[in-house]
Formats: C-alpha cells, sequence, structure tokens
C-alpha cells in the first residue's frame, strides 16, 4: 500500500464530508426561514429581526456559508436556537448512546451473522444450510420498526418483561439492540456464507492440486482470514445504512440517542444542531469507509498489485 | 486498373506497454508503412502468420480505425468521412465480415431482423420492401425460413455465418473486408461458405479483400495476394504467380508449410525455424532475417524495400539473386 | 405481416431475459409471485375493492378489533381505529401508495442511473470522472438520514419525497450499467454495429441495453425492497407520506401510539410491509441466480 494511495483516499474522505456539510447547509436555508417556525405567531417584527441577526440569518446565503465554514474550521458548529447551548455540546451529549446502541447491535449482528454464515457454508447445499438462509431472508425482510413494536407488544405488553422505552438499564438496551442488529446480522450471515465458499474453493482448489485430498478442516482454519476481508469491507459500508437504522430504532424505543435528537432537532429546525448531526454522522460514516479501504488494501495483495499497476 | 481502394504509407501504433510517470508508453506499428492498391472487381488476398497485423490492416482499409500515418482512399474520397453523413455513406460502400462470426452477432436479436437492420439504420425503402430485400438476400445464401426468427445460439457456425454475409450484402456494398470469415468453420464447411462468398462476388460485382493465414483458403478466392510479416508486406503479385513461384522466403516458408495435393511440386522444404519474434520489439533490418535460411549479413541492417522481381513485387535483398542462382545451378 | 413467411414459434418473455433453461419454480417463489401480484392489483385497483372510503369516520365503532378476536364486527374484517375509519380500507389505499411510490422511485432511479452509467461509459474522459464521483459520493453519504433532514425542512411535498427516493440508489445503477456497457462496446456485435453505420443511440437502444438487462433487473427487484423500506420508515417518523394521505408507514407509525390498546393498527401495516419485501426478496434471490449468476453476493 502506497502513500498516495492513503493521501488519495484521504483526500477523498475530506471530499465527501465537505460535500455533504455544504449540501446539507444549503438544502436547509433552502426551506424557509427557521425563525419564523420557531418564535410564536404574534412576536413582533423587531423579535424577529433581533434574532435573524443574532443567528446570522440576515446575511445572504453565501456570506452565512463562507462564516459557517470558517466558524466549522476553528472548531465552533454554532448555538442551538432552542436552548442557546452549544450545539457540538449537545450534540457530544447523546453521541455515548447511541454508540452504546449502535455498538451493541454490530457485535449482535456479528456474533449471530458470522457463525451462522460460516456454518451454511461448511453445510453448503444441506437443508441446514437452505433453512439457515431461509431466516436470513425473513431477517433483512423484517423492517426494523415492525421488528421493535412485535417485540415491545410481545415482551413488554403481553409478557411484561422488558421495558419499552427509555435507556436506564442493560435491559432497557436489549430490545433497540436485538431490533438494530437483526436485519444487520442477517446480511452478514449471506455475505459470510459466500465469502467462505468463495475462499474455500479457491483454497481447496490450490491444495488438491499441490498435495492431494484431505486436511479439508485446516484448510478452513486457513480459509477463514481471508473470509474476513469481504466481510470487513461489507460492515463498513453498510456503516451508514446502520446509522439511518438507528434513528428509526431510537424512535420506537424511545432511546436518547443522536437519532432522537435528530428527530426533535429537525422538527423544531434547529439548524446548528442538525448540521452538527450531519457532520458527525457523515464523518463517522467516511471514516469507517476509510478504514474499510485501508484494511482492504492492506489485506489483500490483489488490490495493492492493482494499485501499483496503475500509476 | 483503376484503384477503387488506395492505400499508402499505412502505419497503426499501439502502446506496448504501461504509461510510466515522466515517460511516454513505449510504442510499437502493429502495421508499418503499407502500401495497397485494390482494384474493382477483384480479390486481393491478405495472408500472413497470427498477430502479424492483418486485422489491424484490415480495420484501417475500412476507415473502422484511425491510422496514426498514411491514409485510405476509396473511390477517390478519404474512407473515414468526416462527419455523421459521410461517414454513413461510406459504410453503405464498404462494408465487413469479421473475425469472430458469433461475437458480430446480437445474442438475443433473431437472425432475421439482424439481417434487415442494415436497411433500417441507412432508411433504405419501406418496411415491406425492406423485409422483402432481406427474405430474398437469406434466401440467396441459403437460410430457409425456418431459421429466420431463430437467435444466433441456435444456428450452426456456418449457418451464423451466413448470417454475417448476408447482412454485410444487404446493403450491396461495392466493397466487403472479410477478415478469416470461415477461419472457425469446419474445413467441409468452409468450402461451402467461401463458395458462396465467391458467387456472391460475381453475381454483385464486389471487390473483395481476404484475409486469411490459411494459404489452403486463399488459394480459392484470390486474384492477387500480398503477404504480411510483423506489420509490412513483403510480397505481393498475382495469386497465380505468388503461390507458382515465390520468391520471399518467408513466402516460400508459408507455402511450404500448406500440404500440397500434387507431391512433385512440393518444394524443397524451407521451413521457416522458430517462433515469429514480437511486434513489440522487431529486429532491424530485415524483420525476418533471424528465421531465413537465406539471410546475409547485409539483411541485418539494411531495410529491402519492395521491388520488382519476376513479375511481383517482392522485399527481399537476396530473392532475385536467389532465383538467379537456382536457375543457373539448374541450367549446369 | 412482416414475415408471414416464417412459421417460426415466436420467443417468449422468460426466453428472451435468459430464463429458458428454466424448469420448475420452487412454491415458496411462486407464492411469493402471487403476493407481488396481488400487491400490484390493489395498487392498482384498491379504489374498487375497498368497502368503506379511508377517511370515512364511524365514532360508535372506535377501535375494533380485528375478525377472530372477542368484540369484532364482520363489517370490519381487520377491525377499525381511533376514529372508526375501517383499517381494511386504509391498508388498502396505504398499501396503494407506498407501492406506488416505491415503483416510481425505483423506475425513476433506475433510468436516472442507467442514463448517468450509459453516459459515463459513452464519452469517459471527463463525464466519466464527475459521474464516477457523483457516484462515490452517493454511496459515501448517510443519504437516508440527509433525506430526513432535507423532507423535515422542506415540509410536506410528495414530490419532494419523491424526488428523494427517485435519488435513493440510482449510483448502483449507474455503476452497474458503466461497467456493463464498457464491456459489452468491446464485444464484436457492438463493433459490428459500429461498421454497419449505426448510431450510437441505436447500438445502445436496440443492442447493448437488452443485453445488459437482465443484471438491471436484478438489481431492481434488490433495490425494491429498500425503496419500499425508504418510504416507510420517512413516513413511519412521520415526514414522508402525511395525514391525510396514508402509507403503510405513515398507518404503522399512527398505529404505535395505540399499541397497548390497539394493537392491529401497528401490527397490520407492520405485517404487509413484511410481506411485501419478504416476498420481493425471494423473487429477487431467485431471479438472481437465474439470470446472472456472476451477480451472487
Ligand atoms: N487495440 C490494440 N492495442 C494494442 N495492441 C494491439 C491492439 N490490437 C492489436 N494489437 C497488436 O497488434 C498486433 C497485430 O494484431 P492483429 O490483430 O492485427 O493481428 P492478426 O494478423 O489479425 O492476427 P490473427 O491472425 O491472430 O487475427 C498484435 O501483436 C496485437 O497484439
Ligand atoms: S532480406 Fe534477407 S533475411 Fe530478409 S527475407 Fe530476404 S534473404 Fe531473408
Ligand atoms: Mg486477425
Amino acid at each position: 500500500m502506497s502513500v498516495r494511495f492513503v493521501i488519495v483516499k484521504l483526500l477523498r474522505a475530506i471530499l465527501t464530508i465537505w460535500l455533504v456539510v455544504t449540501f446539507v447547509f444549503f438544502v436547509l436555508r433552502l426551506s424557509g426561514d427557521p425563525v419564523a417556525q420557531l418564535l410564536p405567531d404574534d412576536v413582533d417584527k423587531q423579535t424577529v429581526q433581533f434574532y435573524r441577526e443574532l443567528w446570522g440569518l440576515d446575511q445572504p446565503v453565501g456570506v452565512q456559508y463562507l462564516r459557517y465554514i470558517e466558524a466549522l474550521l476553528q472548531g465552533d458548529l454554532g448555538i442551538s436556537f432552542r436552548n442557546n447551548l452549544d450545539a457540538f455540546q449537545l450534540v457530544m451529549e447523546r453521541v455515548p448512546k447511541t454508540a452504546l446502541l449502535g455498538g451493541t447491535a454490530l457485535l449482535f449482528a456479528l456474533g449471530f451473522g458470522i457463525p451462522l454464515g460460516i456454518y451454511a457454508a461448511l453445510h453448503r447445499d444441506t437443508a441446514i444450510d437452505r433453512a439457515i438462509m431461509s431466516v436470513a431472508v425473513f431477517g433483512f425482510s423484517l423492517p426494523n420498526f415492525f421488528l421493535g413494536i412485535m417485540l415491545i407488544l410481545i415482551f413488554s405488553l403481553q409478557l411484561r418483561w422488558l421495558p419499552s422505552s427509555g435507556s436506564g438499564t442493560w435491559w432497557h438496551l436489549l430490545m433497540p439492540a436485538v431490533t438494530l442488529g437483526t436485519g444487520f446480522g442477517a446480511q452478514i450471515a449471506r455475505y459470510a456464507r459466500s465469502a467462505m465458499i468463495d475462499v474455500t474453493n479457491r483454497a481447496y482448489m490450490r491444495t488438491a492440486e499441490a498435495k492431494g485430498a484431505g486436511q479439508t478442516r485446516k484448510l478452513y482454519v486457513h480459509a477463514l482470514p481471508n473470509a474476513a476481508i469481504p466481510i470487513v469491507t461489507i460492515t463498513g459500508m453498510k456503516i451508514g445504512e446502520l446509522l439511518g437504522w438507528a434513528v428509526v430504532t431510537e424512535t420506537v424505543f424511545a432511546w436518547p440517542g443522536i437519532g432522537r435528537l435528530l428527530t426533535s432537532a429537525v422538527a423544531m429546525r434547529d439548524l446548528a444542531v442538525v448540521q452538527c448531526i450531519m457532520l458527525i454522522l457523515a464523518v463517522t460514516m467516511v471514516s469507517a469507509n476509510f478504514i474499510v479501504d485501508l484494511a482492504y488494501g492492506w489485506l489483500d495483495p490483489r488490490v495493492r498489485a492493482q494499485r501499483q499497476g496503475e500509476r | 486498373m483503376t484503384a477503387l481502394l488506395t492505400a499508402s504509407d499505412l502505419t497503426r501504433s499501439f502502446r506496448a506497454g504501461r504509461k510510466r510517470m515522466f515517460r511516454p508508453a513505449p510504442r510499437f506499428n502493429a502495421v508499418d508503412g503499407v502500401d495497397i492498391e485494390v482494384a474493382r472487381g477483384e480479390t486481393l488476398a491478405i495472408v500472413g502468420e497470427s498477430g502479424c497485423g492483418k486485422s489491424t490492416l484490415g480495420t484501417l482499409l475500412l476507415g473502422l480505425a484511425e491510422p496514426s500515418a498514411g491514409r485510405v482512399l476509396f473511390d477517390g474520397q478519404p474512407v473515414r468521412g468526416r462527419g455523421g453523413d459521410a461517414w454513413r455513406r461510406m459504410r453503405r460502400r464498404i462494408q465487413v465480415i469479421f473475425q469472430d462470426t458469433n461475437g458480430s452477432l446480437d445474442p438475443r436479436l433473431p437472425i432475421f431482423a439482424q439481417v434487415r437492420e442494415p436497411l433500417d439504420i441507412h432508411r433504405i425503402g419501406a418496411r415491406a420492401e425492406r423485409d422483402a430485400r432481406t427474405r430474398a438476400i437469406l434466401g440467396a445464401v441459403g437460410l430457409g425460413p425456418h431459421l429466420w426468427q431463430h437467435v444466433p445460439g441456435e444456428l450452426s457456425g456456418g449457418q451464423q455465418q451466413r448470417v454475417v454475409i448476408a447482412r454485410a450484402a444487404i446493403l450491396e456494398p461495392e466493397m466487403i473486408v472479410c477478415d478469416e470469415p470461415v477461419s472457425a468453420l469446419d474445413v467441409s464447411i468452409q468450402a461451402q461458405v467461401l463458395r458462396l462468398l465467391r458467387q456472391l462476388q460475381r453475381d454483385m460485382g464486389l471487390t473483395m479483400v481476404f484475409i486469411s493465414h490459411d494459404l489452403a483458403v486463399v488459394r480459392h478466392v484470390a486474384d492477387r495476394v500480398a503477404v504480411m510479416y510483423l506489420g509490412r508486406i513483403v510480397e505481393t503479385g498475382s495469386a497465380e504467380r505468388v503461390f507458382q513461384a515465390p520468391q520471399h522466403p518467408y513466402t516460400q516458408a508459408l507455402l511450404a508449410a500448406v500440404p500440397v495435393p500434387d507431391p512433385a511440386r512440393r518444394t524443397a522444404r524451407v521451413l521457416a525455424t522458430g517462433e515469429p519474434p514480437s511486434p513489440m520489439n522487431p529486429p532491424p533490418g530485415c524483420r525476418f532475417h533471424p528465421r531465413c535460411p537465406h539471410a546475409v549479413p547485409r539483411c541485418r541492417s539494411e531495410v529491402p524495400a519492395l521491388r520488382p522481381i519476376a513479375g511481383r513485387e517482392t522485399a527481399c535483398h537476396v530473392a532475385g539473386a536467389l532465383d538467379a542462382e537456382i536457375t543457373r545451378i539448374a541450367a549446369e | 405481416m412482416t414475415i408471414a413467411a416464417a412459421p417460426a414459434p415466436s420467443r417468449p418473455l422468460t426466453h428472451r431475459l435468459g430464463l429458458g433453461g428454466l424448469r420448475r419454480v420452487p412454491a415458496v417463489v411462486l407464492i411469493a409471485f402471487a403476493v407481488l401480484a396481488l400487491a400490484l392489483v390493489v395498487t392498482l385497483f384498491a379504489q374498487f375493492m375497498m368497502p368503506y372510503d379511508y377517511d370515512a369516520m364511524n365514532l360508535r365503532a372506535r377501535l375494533t378489533p380485528p375478525l377472530p378476536w372477542e368484540g369484532s364486527n364482520p363489517a370490519h374484517p381487520l377491525g377499525t381505529d381511533k376514529l372508526g375509519r375501517d383499517v381494511l380500507s386504509r391498508l388498502l389505499i396505504a398499501t396503494q401508495t407506498s407501492i406506488a411510490l416505491a415503483l416510481l422511485g425505483t423506475i425513476i432511479g433506475a433510468v436516472l442511473g442507467t442514463v448517468l452509467g450509459f453516459l459515463a461509459a459513452h464519452f469517459r474522459g471527463i463525464v466519466d470522472e464527475v459521474i464516477s464521483a457523483l457516484v462515490d459520493f452517493q454511496a459515501a453519504m448517510p443519504y437516508f438520514i440527509i433525506a430526513l433532514a432535507v423532507l423535515a425542512f422542506m415540509g410536506n411535498s410528495i414530490v419532494v419525497f419523491l424526488f428523494l427516493m427517485a435519488i435513493y440508489g440510482w449510483e448502483k445503477y449507474a455503476r452497474i450499467t458503466r461497467g456493463l456497457v464498457l464491456s459489452a462496446r468491446e464485444e464484436g456485435y457492438a463493433r459490428a454495429q459500429h461498421a454497419l453505420g449505426a448510431g450510437p443511440l441505436r447500438t445502445y437502444g436496440i443492442h447493448i441495453l437488452p443485453n445488459i438487462v437482465s443484471p438491471l433487473i436484478v438489481q431492481l427487484t434488490v433495490n425494491f425492497p429498500d425503496t419500499i423500506l425508504f418510504e416507510t420508515s420517512l413516513s413511519f417518523l412521520g415526514l414522508g407520506v402525511r395525514p391525510p394521505l396514508t402509507s403503510l408507514g405513515q398507518m404503522l407509525g399512527d398505529g404505535r401510539d395505540y399499541l397497548v390498546t390497539a394493537w392491529w393498527l401497528a401490527v397490520v401495516p407492520g405485517l404487509t410491509i413484511f410481506l411485501v419485501t419478504l416476498a420481493m426478496s425471494i423473487v429477487g434471490d431467485f431471479l438472481r441466480t437465474h439470470l446472472d449468476p456472476s451477480l451472487q453476493d
């Protein structure tokens, strides 16, 4: 992996973040005056004007944008319109909650997705393989919000085992994490299965040529790290999707993370907070892709060779 | 003799490797300074080993690729007509039958539609007339109505080649360039398809450029022959003369490799030895010298030009002398 | 008749799509096809199928449970909601809205992506660079969340919503099309077209597109459930389809507030979404293995 490769990827990542930030900025400005939305209808013009000036909304959009970027580069992400708190701090307070939910869901998804996928691959074309893959199709066709609601109906309302909302205890984490992780895990299972089959096919042929049959079990042990490459890739690529579903899940379970903050901020037209959330999500997603790119370029010699050939 | 097609000093170069930083990619000439004339109504065969640049020369003659140097005139006009209209008009007059028969047909379209398509493209006639012409040409190439709605994959190789021929002929072009039209076919079917081509040529007064590596095939069709070696023409003349008494050592080697029915006429086996050198890195002087049984020191440094010898043109330093030598020895 | 002289059989669609070798279709797939067919019928004819107007209130029959349950009323087989509106009628209309939106969105996105893919492959150079950069950008941003914000700020507009749905997923078609066209252009039949004097539009439209359509259809089936989920999720959050219109996600989001008293208000639309996406995934998997084995994950 060359320095050039890393730099190009890094520049791309930064460009993407910049584009997202810019895109969001202009779309949010294009959609009307947030002050009018935020203040009660009966306030006088002076007050409106006061707030417009306070938040810099009286300036032309271009000027606002330049100011925003300038502030951004200095680490200033603006003030929440709603409660005059620092937007970044407001968002960061929620980050641990979302990270906890997303992390648990991810672990859950990988924890059942990878073993199931590998198991199915090892028993390829048997009944158990088909059963696992059918369950996987169910899993990722199940809309996240519907699964959440079913879980609430069964485990909270019917059986009264688990709390349906909030985030106080570990019990609170259980249903949201399962809800968020199921669809993702089902996809992981599919990818893990085909990656495993792909790798063992190749590895099998190679050793079958070299030293005849036998030692199949050892093969799988060697195959595993290779099968990890596509799984890592797909995990990284799907982080953005996971974040999207996290917003929905947090709404279903009233989980006080970024997603909930976003839905309320968006409803209140709290520009600074929305922009800040977008920035943080974009950075998360782009970083995940960046890391995957690096890992991929490092792990897979074919990609490395190709990159070098391209120059 | 009026030349219908005139190519002068044709050259086409390709990149021979990857581009490096601060260095242009190395290039080589797949076709290197070729002059060719084709008279109206005649069949010129271009022969040579695989990779010597026959197909590349073919696409240049067709105007499907831009030459790196030189130009091609068809009936006095540039074959790569400027602008869509001129281009399209030229396509009507020159047609092509590609090397890869199977691939040059759309795998999903019934053959009837594919044969009619040139008429659709050039907006010739009304719908009914197009269909009538299509039926006629399909009949002429020997494809019965029961095959017309089939897709190419359901036809045999010989039938597919007939489809390709019909599609090229339906525009009633003045010239057809055939690139290895039968080399993918069984020998038994080759003869049929060749007969069909010759018959079409006679009926339509076609001019033909016939590209092949197979001298046995060329013998059947060619009026004139141009022998190519590593991007250059080394011998050209009437088919009869070239085949009866090849002058260039390479031509002799090619002919010697062909089984000849009459063993008495088989020349002494002067088989060229070794693989053809890579066109990427051609040897200096006469490009054939590393494999030539008659090479003299001069061959290593000096490029032989085409010159008239025994009623055809040959690019060999020794050729005429060789001939004289043989005559002298025979006389003694 | 143009080819009257040719008594050849006409070619069935399955054949032209490359499904010619298909013998037996598994029962699950047939059921999935049936579910989709039913969904399509509902989409087309919901107005004629619903027993009541989907907005008609009947305050005396509020929160009637669905049929086998105690207190149900055969006049409302799927029960009624908090305003006494017939859930079945609402479900039909909601399904119609959801599927129509997802179909439209998918198709617009597919056409957009395919056209851009063709342009990138045809012009190469700077056009290709720009389109490829857009594709990368689209794939690298948290689109669902951006769409959420855009919708919230742009307000209640079906046009904006549809636009967002169309943008969702276009890049996959663009990427696939670009790659396929680049390799198809090197195929003999494309070169032959050039030699025959055909223009690029003709070659792309008549020859290359039909030859690359299978993987695009597969992508369509893969993308469609995603698009439905995109719509239902946003509507569920109260941002996509909003009252007085209704969609499956909107119904479900509404029903969520009545989980304790009227579970069916959430379960009925939720189950419907699940069935449709499941059926589509099954059909998609089936088509994928039979249309284009190379596309398997
Ligand atoms: N597009 C291209 N780019 C680079 N090199 C090329 C290209 N097309 C042809 N060549 C090279 O040019 C040389 C001549 O190729 P060409 O196809 O003309 O040979 P040919 O005589 O038709 O061979 P054959 O009998 O195998 O068809 C070969 O070395 C080939 O590798
Ligand atoms: S010029 Fe010399 S090397 Fe070339 S063909 Fe003639 S004799 Fe052989
Ligand atoms: Mg060739």
